[in-house]
């Protein structure tokens, strides 16, 4: 029986070895840090608060807080599929169970549980040199400001919000009240000036910008006084709340860190210029990119073909109604009434409109060649764009939408190309979404880096918040001169107007200015002025050339009707919030 | 008279059984090759004697009564009366024998069961058959003939009995036997493990010949249970059991698939059929939870081994099914249900040589139509859809089709699918042993080709195994298992995944354009979508690898202690198993043309064709280590029988990946990422690793195998959970009462083969929950989700914590129940298994939904407080009857559940038509319809109509009567696409040679949702949303809704009941006609059996859902359709 004296060990120790082994359920995670490692290293807790900065609004692809697409909620822009339930939003369906794309309560206080974290743990990181102290100290001071942007974008949308300024732990009581706007906006202004001391003019290190700076968190507190002081939520007319206003605009102005760019249309594609104050930089990772998406999806894409269309969905296509205010370059205003700025309504010299030496006979604010889209432009490759849709001399009058409309193919067969309707892609509504969008990028450079911004907070709408703010305020000459400072980057002539004329001149400066920047939601509905803008379809234009004399006839049609109702002024707190608390809702939501 | 004697008659009867259990073939085979043969246990086995003037029989039994060994001869043949003295002092039994029959004619072998067979030696055989031959000496009469098993192969090793006495033989390798002096009135009994006893009346017959048939009653069937096998008859719980040899009559590619059907309580749905990429959905007994999770697949023993779908159905020896608390044994993962899979292994005999050789062509099973050309223009003219509107002139243009470039008029499934996809298999297996080695070897090549038209998406598949048993040693019996195999999946680029589940190019065909040719007049391709989906199917796109390689190997000692404790033993094993992916992606792009009419050019839009070239290269490695040490006892006293073991059981992961990228690349040639543009590379890794400790034990007893109790405990450490929740103890207990065994039965109700109450209970786990959870972690965004910053944009390092921890993580527990009665009668006419359970699931992890508020901003941790129930009704009830040369065998069998959500923190907010607690898991929350508004009278007569409606939209029902259509007028309908009924019909017919097998599967109580203009781009609508569409012609007679556009008039893609479909089915799964060639036949040609068959699978649909496949499972109706396939093969035995 030898074996059995080898064996039985073996076996017992193969049960003691491998059984008993005490490490086998030590295992951690492989792809992960414990979060008490974060508070132990100003690297990490660095990595956070980059993580922190997703909180403001992008571009691309995975966020879908999108700030050109809030022009779709706005008379600026359709989206052609209906994307974030734009639809219904403009059949009054927006409600709490619907709370469409424009719904960023999740998101926000996502990211203010984010801050509150950090503010409640960054006081153990330990720091030795007085660099790493100047590092948690700014750090500190991003964090304040990003949780200030938070606070002031929910309270633009919701008025007075829950206030959590302290992380919750999973045994606390979870009850809150909404607080109220006022409370809400002080707030915003407290973490403000938390943050101003602790942040610096600007980063010595390349690297750094588009980090938050002191003009940034100042330049929030600004956007947030304004709209504070605004007609929607200062129903009184509190003067001094206009005046606060001011003074917080005035602020960012006597920093003398910013300037207006020379090339508007330029500022939009340049990554770093003096007018940016806030911005987020596109993120070219993975088809997250400038050109990836927002290039190609929203807008044109690259490569145009024969017909002058070639890639992109032209989901966010601009509306006439915006383009039908952008003025002249003298000064006045299109008409379509006026034959000769019918005939040739982007001033591009279209149907022989032009002069001895070639050049249109008149021409349209430059701020409307840097953002829109439309037929006749010049886009990828110097190549004209082409947005007419046949040659029939019958359609002139007719609109996709009337029952007997027809397209005649007859001149280029339907799949042949040069005809303008061999893409299925072609913009309804004969306009795509522009603004800073870069044509001379080309689809081959798509995987290397780019370095186009998407601003959020840009001098010119300091100024203008401080024109608007003085002008209401009582101070009328300081708002024409900060009014007209803007104006006089794209040469067009000075504003001279005064009163109510001047309110008029400083919202449409406004709305040309920040066109499509997501600005036009919020101040549609700040001012209360729903009713005389919203109160029209959302239009769009339809050119057909005529095959004998080479001319085009431009039909501006009805695209989408809308409706604005009362309650819209704010957002509905969303029912998957009201499922789980009670919280006061917005007027008309019940 | 002369007696066939066995000792053993003696013997306690659990070793008569153990006796008659043995595989008596090899005895008589390897008594007609060897004299003697020694073995390891008459070898080891060393014995003392002192006897004085005793008779060789005495000695004998002396002998037994020391030893395993038992003797068996024939009286008539050798005399043991001689008197004789044994003295023997540590001698082998061997030396023994050769002593005591140093001077006799008699000869001896010895085989690896401890049988002596004692026979007369070469002088006395040759004299005895002489006196045959010369009929001298045959007073009473001689009864021979051939036993042969149902497909008339000859069967070695069937007992024959004289009934009522113990005179009795073999037969022998040809399936031969004799018995001499065999009274008149006398009636043979032939019994054979596995086969049915058959009683057979001499009367003046002097050749009886038998055809054996197996034995339906199955109460000598073995199968395999958790650590362990135990007899049918003994079972006390759910166990669902299928053969091998019955899998193999279905021709899939995939095992799971095979399951549909055949068994009670386990749902098996196929959801899409990609080569080598096949979904195939288990539940077994329905959902129990939210929380989901599939079944525990168990391969030899051995849990969380991949690849339990790509198993050569041809090295099954069986598969068990634990659906109740049998699976307790499992502990913290049996929740779900356990899958025992158990490989072949080798058997005692001459080396058999089979292969099995399958040729087949698949096809769809459905693929919805899609409209053509003027369809298509129909269509989307009379939505309105911008650039897409045609006039009546150019629709008549597509009719005609006359001019391809510009109006074509063509079949794109033509250019795209193609009639037949080939497939093939061939495994090839040796198989044999004796009683020191046993071995199973065998390898499997499988070749399946996609449905694509010169496509080059397809799969190849090689495997080896090597099942080896050695008996090492006289206690020591080692088995080594050894499993490779090696997946190819090739794929073009564009190919793609939807829900995880492989589409191929479905999506793709989903929106062809047919109003433009894919390829112009001259043969070139055309442009639809920046994109030719008939290019891209042949590579042209690029091609993706997808190499799979497996290593399972697994070593396992079992050694019984005998000099410790009879019927002790320990048992280890050890496993490794290894896997590597290796993912190759190499995209390019290819010439594409646009054409003008204007000037009859055609135009290269293939302009960067160095930038589009890409490689991504992928690397994934993954390593498992089980370990497990057993210690067991089985022993008999009296009627009394127990079996029990204690075990540690303990498992570890490690995976690690890496992938890197390159773009921009030279030349094509070379797919290596050095040739690629180093500008644009990228690269990311990570690893993972997770692990297991367990203890269990299992205590069974049986008293007279008529009362069952059986106990198990298990107590599993799992890495998921804190230290301080980890360990959870599961027990198991169940019961049994074989009531035909009681003696009131017996003799009363002969027609009773088997009555059989059993109940079970038990506890059983589920941490099918995401890791570390109780862990505050802190991750890295990937490279998807990062931040830029700089003036010279570059990405920075973002981190997350990973939602809030929940530090008191634990187990979801379930609560098992089940009660059954399993009847067999009148020898198999009927035979029946009634089940129900019952399982209450506790502790089930979900997030607190109804009282955190989003604004704490906290990403909830799933926290163990759900409760969910289900319960149901199996039935299982089997027919089989033999006529003649003819027998048939039916199975029917039907499974209920219902299933209910008890707690799940739900908002009390919700209404009670979209209240999820107190109703099943599954099911939808849809807005309710009602047809779609056919007439304007019908319009204007709706007063409540949701914004935007037109004629001929979709009719939404204002549910809770607020005179809006909004969101709280959704309705939760507590349906899914996991039915709550399945049943299944297996039809078995033989007739000699013939075989004719089929099985009818089928499920109720299922919906599917499919509504292609969900899409978020454009779709080609399919034919039934084009044919049934509301027009103002068909006004009254239409039930689709008007022509839109989906993506811009999104009114009628509204997530609503309208688009459900009732995924109620019965199908012919598999059928199979199978012919065995006549033995002379094909000795010929040194076979021992060959077979041929037709068999195919999916081949006949009765359904609802008509357009698709009805357990397709995708919103938009795409997927790699279920493959119906016809398929011819060989199976040919040397």
């Amino acid at each position: 029986m030898k074996n059995k004296n080898i064996i039985f060990p073996l076996v017992i120790l193969m049960l003691t070895v491998f059984g008993c082994s005490d490490d086998l359920l030590d295992k951690k995670p492989l792809d992960k840090f414990s979060e008490a490692a974060v508070w132990e290293d100003l690297n990490l807790a660095e990595a956070y608060v980059n993580s922190l900065y997703k909180v403001l609004p992008k571009l691309g692809w995975y966020e879908w807080i999108r700030g050109y697409q809030l022009s779709c909620f706005s008379d600026e822009a359709v989206h052609k599929y209906g994307y974030h339930n734009t639809n219904d939003y403009w059949r009054g369906m927006m409600g709490p169970s619907l709370p469409t794309g424009i719904d960023v309560w999740r998101h926000h206080y996502r990211f203010i549980k984010g801050c509150n974290d950090f503010l409640a743990n960054i006081e153990n990181v330990p720091v030795v040199t007085e660099t790493e102290q100047e590092m948690k100290n700014r750090m500190i001071g991003e964090v304040y400001t990003l949780r200030a942007w938070s606070y002031m974008d929910l309270a633009a949308r919701f008025s007075g919000v829950v206030l959590v300024t302290d992380p919750f732990s999973l045994d606390d009581d979870f009850s809150r009240e909404r607080s109220s706007f006022d409370e809400t906006v002080d707030q915003v202004v407290s973490d403000i000036e938390k943050a101003v001391p602790l942040l610096s003019l600007s980063y010595t290190s390349d690297n750094d910008w588009g980090r938050i700076t002191k003009g940034a968190a100042l330049a929030i507190k600004s956007r947030m006084l304004l709209y504070a002081a605004s007609p929607l939520f200062n129903p009184s007319g509190d003067k001094t709340k206009w005046q606060a206003a001011a003074t917080a605009a005035k602020a960012v102005i006597d920093l003398n860190k910013y300037e207006l760019e020379q090339d508007y249309k330029q500022m939009f594609l340049t990554n770093k210029n003096s007018e940016i104050i806030l911005h987020r930089m596109n993120d070219n990772i993975n088809d997250d990119g400038y050109f990836g998406y927002f290039q190609t999806v929203e807008g044109l894409g690259a490569g145009i073909d024969g017909n002058g269309y070639a890639g992109g969905w032209s989901s966010t296509m601009v509306t006439q109604n915006l383009v039908d205010a952008f003025e002249w370059t003298d000064g006045t205003s299109f008409d379509w009434n006026n034959p000769v700025d019918a005939a040739d309504p982007y001033g591009i010299g279209e149907n022989g409109q032009v002069d001895a030496n070639g050049d249109p006979l008149k021409k349209r604010d430059p701020r409307f060649y840097a953002s829109v889209t439309f037929d006749g432009t010049t886009w990828i490759a110097d190549s004209t764009v082409q947005f007419w849709i046949s040659e029939q001399s019958n359609n002139y009058t007719k609109s996709p939408f009337d029952a007997d409309f027809q397209v005649d193919n007859s001149v280029y067969g339907r799949n042949s190309i040069g005809n303008p309707g061999f893409r299925q892609d072609c913009p309804d509504m004969s306009y795509i979404y522009r603004k800073a969008m870069d044509p001379t990028y080309d689809k081959a450079a798509e995987q290397y880096p780019f370095s186009v911004p998407w601003i959020i907070i840009r001098y010119a709408e300091i100024l203008l918040n401080y024109a608007e703010a003085s002008f209401e305020a009582g101070e009328e000459s300081i708002a024409q001169t900060y009014l007209n400072m803007v104006r006089e980057r794209v040469s067009m002539p000075p504003v001279e107007a005064s009163g109510d004329e001047l309110r008029e001149k400083i919202r449409h400066e406004r709305r040309i200015e920040l066109c499509l920047e997501a600005h036009r939601y919020f101040d549609v509905r700040r001012w209360k002025i729903a009713d005389e803008v919203y109160n029209t379809p959302a239009k769009g234009i339809r050119i057909v050339k005529d095959k004998n004399s080479d001319t085009k006839v431009y039909n501006v049609f009805n695209y989408q009707e809308r409706t604005f109702p009362e309650k819209y002024y704010l957002q509905p707190i969303p029912q998957y919030e009201l499922d789980k608390v009670r919280l006061g809702q917005n007027p008309g939501y019940n | 008279m002369k007696k066939f004697c066995v000792f053993g008659n003696r013997l306690n009867p659990v070793l008569k059984k153990i006796l008659r259990v043995m595989k008596l073939t090899t005895v008589i085979m390897l008594i007609s090759m060897l004299h003697v043969s020694a073995t390891v246990y008459s070898q080891a086995t060393k014995l003392t004697l002192n006897m004085e003037d005793a008779t060789i029989k005495e000695v004998l039994l002396e002998i037994e009564s020391m030893s395993k060994f038992r003797f068996i001869y024939q009286n008539e043949e050798v005399d043991l009366n001689k008197k004789v003295d044994a003295k023997f002092d540590n001698e082998v039994v061997e030396n023994i024998l050769n002593k005591l029959f140093e001077e006799e004619d008699i000869n001896y072998s010895i085989t690896a069961t401890h049988l002596i067979l004692i026979k007369p030696g070469q002088e006395l055989e040759n004299e005895r058959y002489r006196r045959l031959v010369e009929n001298e000496m045959v007073q009473q009469k001689t009864v021979s003939g051939t036993v042969t098993d149902q497909s008339g192969q000859p069967l070695p090793g069937v007992t024959v009995v004289v009934k009522g006495t113990i005179q009795g033989t073999v037969t022998n390798a040809d399936g031969e036997y004799s018995l001499a002096n065999i009274p008149d009135n006398a009636t043979l009994v032939f019994s054979f493990v596995g086969m049915r006893t058959q009683e057979i009346e001499v009367g003046n017959q002097r050749t009886i010949d038998l055809q054996m048939q197996v034995d339906a009653i199955g109460i000598e069937e073995v199968v395999a249970i958790g650590y362990g096998t135990q007899k049918k008859a003994t079972v006390t719980g759910s166990i669902a059991t299928v053969q091998g040899e019955e899998l193999q009559k279905m021709p899939a590619t995939n095992l799971a698939s095979t399951l549909a059907g055949r068994m009670t309580g386990v749902v098996v749905n196929t959801r899409g059929s990609a080569p080598g990429a096949e979904s195939v959905q288990i539940n077994i007994r329905g959902k129990n939870s939210w929380q989901g999770g599939g079944p525990l697949i168990i391969i030899d023993g051995i849990a969380n081994r991949s690849g339990f779908e790509r198993l050569n159905p041809n090295d099954i020896e069986s598969i068990s099914i634990l659906k109740d608390a049998s699976a307790a044994i499992y502990g913290s993962r049996a929740a779900n249900g356990v899958i025992l899979v158990t490989t072949k292994r080798g058997k005692e005999g001459k080396p058999t040589i089979e292969y099995i050789g399958d040729f087949g062509v698949t096809q769809p099973t459905r693929i919805p139509e899609l409209t053509n050309s003027w369809q298509y223009a129909t269509y989307y003219t009379e939505a309105k859809r911008n650039g897409y509107m045609w006039s009546d002139e150019e629709i008549e243009k597509f009719r005609q089709g006359s001019d391809h470039n510009l109006y074509p008029n063509y079949e794109p499934y033509d250019l795209l699918i193609q009639d037949f996809a080939p497939q093939t298999t061939h495994t090839v297996s040796l198989r044999g042993g004796n009683d020191a080695v046993k071995y199973y070897v065998s390898g499997q090549y499988l070749y399946q080709e996609s449905f694509f038209k010169e496509g080059i998406d397809d799969f190849n598949n090689y495997s080896v195994r090597s099942n080896i048993d050695a008996h090492v040693h006289d206690n020591l019996t080692l088995s080594f298992n050894l499993l490779g195999r090696r997946e190819d999946k090739r794929r073009a680029v564009g190919s793609d995944f939807v829900d995880n589940i492989d589409v191929g190019f479905f999506q793709h065909f989903l929106h062809t354009d047919p109003t433009k040719p894919l390829y112009y007049s001259n043969g070139y391709p055309a442009i639809q979508y920046d994109y030719n989906v008939a290019e891209a199917i042949k590579g042209k796109a690029g091609e993706n690898n997808n190499r799979t390689t497996t290593l399972n190997s697994q070593v396992t000692a079992k050694w019984d202690l005998p000099f410790i404790l009879e019927g002790l033993f320990l048992e280890g094993t050890a496993a490794y198993d290894f896997a590597n992916t290796r993912q190759k992606q190499f995209s390019k792009s290819y010439d594409y043309y646009s054409y003008s009419n204007a000037t009859g050019e055609y135009t290269n839009l293939n302009t960067t064709p160095i930038m589009d070239r890409g490689l991504y290269d992928y690397y994934y490695n993954s390593y498992k280590y089980t370990l497990n040490g057993k210690l067991g006892y089985t022993y008999s006293f009296g009627e009394h029988n127990i079996n029990t073991f204690v075990a540690y059981e303990q498992y570890s992961v490690n995976t690690e990946w890496i992938q890197a990228t390159r773009n921009t690349f030279l030349s094509d040639q070379i797919p290596f990422l050095f040739a690629g543009d180093a500008n644009t590379q990228k690269n990311d890794g990570s690893g993972y690793e997770f692990a297991y400790r367990n203890y269990f034990g299992r205590f069974a007893y049986t008293y007279k195998e008529k009362y069952l109790f059986e106990f198990s405990l298990r107590r599993d450490e799992s890495l998921k959970f804190p230290p301080d929740k980890r360990i959870g103890w599961f027990p198991g207990i169940s019961a049994g009462w074989r009531i035909s065994e009681e003696d009131f039965i017996k003799g009363n109700y002969d027609f009773v083969d088997n009555l059989k109450l059993r109940a079970s209970y038990g506890q059983m786990g589920s941490d099918n929950v995401g890791d570390y959870q109780y862990l505050a972690t802190a991750a890295l965004y990937g490279s998807f989700d990062s931040y830029v910053l700089g003036s010279n944009p570059s990405v920075v390092s973002t981190m997350y914590f990973s939602g809030t921890p929940n530090p008191n993580i634990t187990w979801e527990v379930a609560n098992s129940y089940n009660v059954a009665l399993d009847g067999m009668f009148w020898q198999g006419l009927l035979g029946f298994e009634l089940e129900y359970f019952y399982s209450k699931r506790n502790n089930i992890l979900a997030t607190r939904n109804a009282s955190v508020p989003i604004y704490t901003g906290m990403t909830l941790p799933s926290e163990n407080i759900g409760k969910a129930q289900n319960q149901g009704v199996e039935l299982l009830l089997t027919h089989y009857r033999k006529l003649g040369d003819f027998s048939y065998n039916i199975n029917g069998n039907v499974s209920f559940t219902a299933n209910k959500i008890i707690y799940m923190d739900e908002s009390p907010n919700v209404p009670d038509y979209q209240r999820r607690e107190g109703h099943p898991i599954d099911s939808w929350l849809l807005y309710k319809t009602d047809g779609i508004f056919n007439t304007q009278e019908e319009f204007d007569a709706t007063e409540v109509k949701r914004a935007g409606a037109q004629v001929g939209d979709i009719k939404f029902v204002d549910v809770n009567g607020d005179k809006v259509i909004d969101d709280l007028d959704r309705v939760r309908l507590y349906d899914s696409t996991l039915p709550k009924v399945i049943y299944g019909l297996n039809l078995d017919f033989r007739y000699k040679g013939f075989e004719f097998n089929m099985l009818w599967q089928g499920q109720g109580g299922a919906k599917t949702y499919i509504n292609p203009t969900t899409r978020n781009g454009d779709i080609n609508p399919p034919l039934w949303l084009y044919k049934d569409r509301w027009t103002p012609e068909n006004a009254e007679k239409a039930s689709m809704p008007r022509a839109f556009y989906h993506r811009s008039d999104t009114y009628n893609t509204i997530h609503s009941d309208f688009w459900l479909r009732d995924a109620s089915f019965l199908r012919l799964k598999s059928a199979e006609l199978g012919y065995s060639l006549p033995k002379d036949f094909i000795s010929k040609a040194s076979l021992s059996s060959a077979r041929i068959y037709l068999n195919g699978s999916n081949l006949l649909l009765l359904d609802k859902v008509k357009d698709y496949d009805p357990e397709v499972v995708n919103d938009l109706g795409i997927f790699y359709p279920v493959t119906r396939t016809f398929n011819v093969g060989v199976q040919l035995t040397f």
